[in-house]
């Protein structure tokens, strides 16, 4: 199957695939056009190869955890396997560049060459983590800086925080600029000659973060949150509430973006939500054709025969090898 | 022709080279072209959504110019500065770019742009929704001169919809792309990781889209069995905050099937265990993932508890969810007997999944990072010493990404050859332009 296929994509720990002689020297041999892609914890190579990968620990030693939290209470997990998701993302990356190598660039005013070879995608989970930090390597190597936790706020950018209304709901507002910084005062029904009207700077606003967080957390407190999100986007001053599942479901701009597709489970006679997938293009867009096989081994048969002309009875025969398992969909 | 090879030859070798002659190439990547090589993008985007899409495919060799105003790009002015008062930030996130000034408030900046537009296989913008089409430079603006541009749009909401045009800040799509929701303990406010991780995700997506589209439009070349292309552009639509709600993965579909809403769980993963943080002697904190039968059974093991012991009949993950605070007060008691380092040792040993909650100073000095050159040292001419940023993700084996140089230090050095290179234009007729205050123009000292 391999060497009928454009891509492999293997997650086994890293030595596994060569135990079994799938590795990529043995399926390059077969098929040279083959990219071969490899997930793993920590990577092919490095003295951690070896050792087993779990999202957690690696979301740790990518620097994620370290940033993510209040100072003074443990360092918090996103409850999501987020470090797996994102090395499916590196994965997705690494296969389009790798078939962008292969198969060349075409454009009418210049295409550029392709040698039409595969080769290896290695992905390691702590380096997809690692991929999010986006300054902090060189802030540190160059001034010293090491990034840390910030509890509900963003460090170095005022205001940017949390606040609670009086429904006991938190409202997200995100002023950190000056004419926003200016807007919101304005929102907040501040007069032209108060004190908080002369944090007219980044920096100055980062020294009184305090005062402007607490002015701004006793306006919000005065009234139900939603009342306070309509005035902030009559100002237009970025702000929302933090959205659960519940909320995002019912809300127009998801519903608008056609973010939850309906897919029908037939063993169950109904229906279900499932996220729709981004980026969305325009003219080749993704779509669910079906909501996940729900048993293994009902295509055997078809993809037998599909990638490698396989027949029925030689499939039954692999079948009874033990080789493989054909399962058959009710009617 | 001949100035036409000259510009391509000085694009093979990775843009305007620098005074003093250097390149910087990782060694590991001597010899190896990047794969996409041949690909023009135009960067029309400031700060961290549309030009960390640019970064990544400028790291993976696609001729990325980046369009400066005359001021330049904002980020190359925020959180620490060297002492030229360029960020360290712009140095990782600006690498391998053209930067070419235009002022695009005025016509004939618009119309430079547009042409050089129709020379690209990508462009890229994050401006509000609407403005580029008020700039005449929307989607169907361009698609009339350059059918195969693949037009990237990064912003808050996307395109489309009630939000379309509200302002979009990282802090507040994440909150609504659902992650602030789950990250954090429930008696304290929810928790914003110190990053913009909203924007650096819609980048990735970014990413993403321009690679699929750039598929579709050139087709599949397998020798058994090509695919069809039809060599057409398209639009790809990113938006933040669904850039955010990509990272949730059951979270609906257990939703509408179970009534379940995922909340925030504080230093664990909810239906696991265990899967937890615990402080050793010396105040460090350990992760510890032994969330699996034969895994709990090893932990067991190393923590020296009896085989008769209470612990032990916690075999499945049902039974250790229902036991969550005997588990996790076990561990804990025995981790917080040494310091972390030994514990570490101990459950490596047992090839228990464990690991030190890493600060960027451990990431630096760790084996395992340096072994697979996370770090790349650029030189900075200006600082007259060397930097180091984060080498980028994934790792190919054939065609690798690489730095080329750390980010032009002033918008507008490459005007004149990205104008000579993509559209033919004499040195006279840039000057013109210049005078016009159309585009900027900035000499590099010798």
């Amino acid at each position: 199957l391999a060497g009928e296929s454009d891509v492999i994509i293997e997650n086994f720990r890293p030595g596994k695939m060569e135990e079994w002689k799938l590795g990529p020297e043995d399926l390059e041999r077969i098929n040279p056009e083959l990219i071969y892609t490899r997930i793993s914890g920590y990577g092919q190579t490095g003295p951690y190869s070896k050792m087993p990968g779990f999202a957690s620990v690696c979301e740790a030693v990518g620097g994620l955890r370290y940033v993510n939290g209040f100072p003074d209470r443990p360092s918090v997990r996103p409850n999501l396997s987020m470090g797996d998701t994102l090395a499916g993302l590196q994965g997705v990356i690494g296969i389009l560049l790798a078939l962008q190598a292969r198969n060349g660039n075409k454009r009418k005013s210049k295409d550029a060459p392709s040698d039409g070879k595969g080769q290896v995608v290695d992905v390691a989970i702590y380096e997809s983590v690692f991929s999010l930090l986006e300054g902090v390597v060189s802030e540190y190597d160059g001034a010293g800086v090491i990034r840390g936790p910030s509890g509900s706020t963003l460090t170095g950018i005022v205001p940017s925080n949390l606040y609670k209304g009086s429904d006991g709901k938190d409202i997200i507002i995100g002023a950190n600029g000056d004419s926003l910084y200016s807007r919101l005062l304005d929102a907040m029904e501040i007069g032209k000659e108060h004190q908080l009207r002369s944090h007219d700077s980044n920096k100055k606003r980062v020294e009184n973060q305090g005062e402007i967080d607490e002015a701004i957390g006793a306006w919000v407190a005065m009234r139900p949150t939603g009342e306070t999100l309509d005035i902030l986007k009559t100002f237009r001053i970025p702000s929302g509430l933090i959205y659960s599942v519940e909320d995002m479901v019912n809300d127009p701009h998801y519903v608008d973006r056609e973010m939850f597709e309906g897919v029908e489970i037939p063993e169950l006679k109904k229906s279900l939500k499932i996220p729709a997938i981004s980026p969305r293009l325009s003219r080749t867009p993704g779509r669910t054709v079906h909501p996940g096989r729900s048993a293994p081994g009902v295509d055997t048969l078809d993809v037998l025969e599909d990638w490698l002309g396989l027949q029925t009875d030689e499939v039954e025969a692999m079948v009874e090898e033990g080789a493989v398992r054909h399962r058959k969909v009710p009617q | 022709m001949i100035r036409t090879y000259l510009g391509m030859r000085r694009l093979a070798l990775g843009g305007r080279r620098q005074p003093n002659g250097r390149k910087w190439l990782c060694s590991q990547h001597k010899g190896k072209r990047p794969p996409l090589e041949g690909v023009r993008v135009l960067e029309l985007g400031q700060l961290i959504a549309g030009p960390w899409a640019g970064t990544v495919l400028a790291y993976f060799g696609a001729d990325v110019v980046k369009v400066e105003p005359p001021n330049g790009d904002p980020i190359r002015g925020w959180r620490m500065l060297d002492e030229t008062g360029t960020s360290y930030w712009w140095r990782g996130h600006a690498r391998n770019k053209r930067s070419i000034c235009v002022d695009l408030n005025t016509e004939q900046g618009r119309e430079v742009v547009k042409k050089l537009a129709g020379e690209s296989d990508v462009i890229i913008e994050n401006f509000r929704p609407g403005k580029m089409e008020e700039w005449k430079l929307g989607p169907e603006d361009l698609e009339r001169i350059n059918p195969e541009l693949i037009y990237t749009r990064i912003s808050g909401y996307g395109q489309t919809g009630p939000y379309s045009k509200m302002p979009g800040f990282a802090s507040v799509c994440e909150a609504v792309g659902g992650l602030r929701y789950v990250n954090g303990f429930p008696d304290r406010p929810s928790v914003r990781p110190n990053l913009s991780m909203g924007d650096t995700l819609a980048g990735l997506q970014g990413v993403i889209g321009i690679l699929l589209a750039l598929q579709a439009r050139n087709g599949n070349k397998r020798k058994s069995k090509d695919a069809p292309s039809d060599g057409k552009g398209q639009v790809v639509d990113v938006a933040i905050y669904e850039s955010v709600f990509s990272l949730l993965e059951g979270v609906v579909s257990e939703y509408d099937g179970a009534g379940v809403i995922r909340g925030p769980s504080g230093s664990t993963l909810t239906g696991i265990v265990p899967s937890n943080l615990y402080k050793g002697s010396d105040g460090k904190d350990i992760i510890i993932g032994a969330n699996g039968d034969s895994l709990y059974s090893r932990l067991l093991d190393a923590m020296e508890i009896g085989k008769e012991h209470q612990l032990r009949s916690h075999d499945s993950n049902k039974k250790r969810v229902e036991n969550q605070g005997e588990i996790d007060e076990a561990i804990g008691a025995w981790v917080a007997m040494r310091p972390t380092g030994e514990t570490l040792d101990i459950l490596k040993t047992f090839r228990i999944p464990s690991g030190l909650i890493y600060s960027v100073e451990d990431m630096v000095n760790d084996p395992h990072y340096v072994d697979r050159e996370m770090f790349e040292g650029v030189e900075i001419p200006e600082l007259k010493k060397s930097l180091k940023i984060p080498a980028i993700s994934p790792r190919l084996s054939r065609t690798p990404g690489r730095t080329v140089h750390p980010g032009r230090s002033a918008p507008g050095v490459d005007t004149l050859d990205v104008l000579e290179d993509w559209l033919g234009l004499q040195t006279d007729e840039v000057e013109a332009m210049v005078e016009e205050g159309a585009v900027r123009h900035r000499k590099v000292p010798q």
